[in-house]
């Protein structure tokens, strides 16, 4: 298997259980099993904006989707979508962030509006998610040539490892999250003597 | 090679559970044992690591016949093991765990210590003091890896390491070895999460009814969907 679909599938692994997170936190605090952790929030804010923005998308617009234009005829309106959808990602990741503040300045009042943002927000970046693995990877499988794949790893390799980001900051982000959200969702709220 | 398991049997009583499963895992190499549950995966690493004596068949590690060895004797000719359940000790402490799993070894560049576990291992370090029985279940399988590699191992066998964790907990394990594969560590690992091993696996072998059915690398299990269908579906 290509080594940049291995990072492609690992990144959506990361996010995938950060966004599974948000859900079970969200759902969790609407239903009065925990209280809003607005550092948890934060933490996991930077890193659904940052790892797809910065990390992530880049990666797939530059090199994949690129390729995938010259290669592969079949892909072209699947990828026309999606790079729609890393626009729309943008849109909706920030009006997610703007729904975090009046949560947090004005109390449970100013929850559903962050409980509807997130509900969108995650709902799109599952179908986002789905549409990548199900639809675009296969036809990259199909079409891409040996030496397609040569550049494209190569290009993926300036950031190998897909957890961790560049410089390794995502991984710490990452531990962060894990860290603080509740128990059983992370390892939050476990006592230390 | 690093391992080499050659026609294995073994049982309970007069329940034979292996029937002559061969395979092997190179230096560096990261493999799955897959399949259901009760087909032999678990009583395979229980013969790894010494905890069951097989009736017959041959396990050769790092050059040496080890299947008649002791299990302390295994885990210091460099087998690690992080067993199914976790088996911590709960009423001791996590430094304890650790200290008490540590094998010194002159041959390592950059020997496993306390330090570097915890290194490995920040959310440890916050409950060195902590009894085994007060961390969360994530807490309880980093202790255990990490007990593992205080044994220095040249091929950690992992059972069931993500089993039971919250998804993103078990990613949090997953970034970890995907680390420890970074630094040339061999494993075994034996886990449902097929999409994660397909990703971090090099090779794999699917035991049924105690023998391997199919042996390949990832691209090869991805493709073979009647595979899956036959062996790995519920």
């Amino acid at each position: 298997m290509p080594k940049s679909i291995d990072i492609i599938r690992g990144e959506h692994r990361a996010l995938a259980s950060v966004l599974n997170a948000l859900r079970e936190i969200v759902d969790g605090v609407a239903a009065g099993r925990f209280q809003p952790d607005f550092q948890l929030l934060s933490a996991m804010m930077v890193y659904i904006a940052d790892v797809p923005e910065i990390v992530h998308h880049p990666k797939e617009d530059d090199h994949l989707f690129a390729r995938m234009k010259q290669r592969s005829p079949d892909a072209g309106v699947i990828i026309d979508r999606l790079e729609k959808e890393h626009v729309e990602g943008y849109a909706l990741t920030r009006e997610l962030e703007h729904a975090l503040v009046p949560w947090q300045g004005l109390g449970q009042g100013a929850f559903a509006q962050f409980q509807d943002c997130a509900t969108r927000y995650l709902d799109f970046n599952w179908r986002h998610l789905n549409t990548e693995e199900d639809e675009l990877l296969p036809l990259a499988r199909r079409d891409l040539k040996p030496d397609d794949w040569a550049e494209i790893d190569a290009a993926f390799a300036a950031n190998f490892d897909p957890f961790a980001g560049p410089n390794r900051e995502y991984a710490a982000l990452f531990d962060r999250i894990v860290d603080l959200a509740p128990a059983p969702i992370g390892h939050g709220g476990s006592p230390r003597a | 090679m690093l391992l080499d398991v050659r026609k294995l049997e073994a049982g309970y009583g007069r329940s034979q559970v292996l029937f002559g499963p061969s395979f092997s895992v190179g230096k560096g190499e990261v493999v799955t044992l897959l399949g259901r549950n009760g087909m032999g995966k678990t009583t395979t690493v229980r013969c790894l690591a010494g905890l069951l004596r097989p009736s017959a068949g041959e396990i050769h590690f790092k050059g040496a016949r080890i299947d008649s060895r002791a299990p302390h004797a295994i885990a210091h000719a460099g087998f690690g093991l992080v067993p199914e359940g976790r088996h911590i000790f709960p009423n001791l402490t996590v430094r304890e765990n650790l200290v008490m799993a540590g094998i010194k070894r002159s041959d390592r560049r950059e020997p496993w210590t306390l330090e570097r576990v915890l290194e490995f291992f920040p959310r440890l370090a916050e409950r060195l003091a902590n009894g085994g029985n007060q961390l969360s279940g994530g807490e309880q399988q980093m202790l255990a890896i990490g007990r593992a590699l205080m044994t220095n191992p040249d091929l950690l066998v992992l059972d069931e390491a993500t089993e039971g964790l919250a998804p993103l907990i078990r990613q949090q394990i997953w970034n970890k070895l995907d680390a420890l594969k970074q630094t040339g560590l061999a494993m075994i690992v034996i886990d449902k999460e097929i999409d994660a091993l397909l990703r971090f696996a090099d090779r794999h072998y699917i035991v049924e009814k105690g023998e391997i059915v199919w042996s390949g690398d990832s691209d090869a299990l991805e493709s073979d969907k009647q595979a899956q269908d036959a062996y790995l579906s519920v």
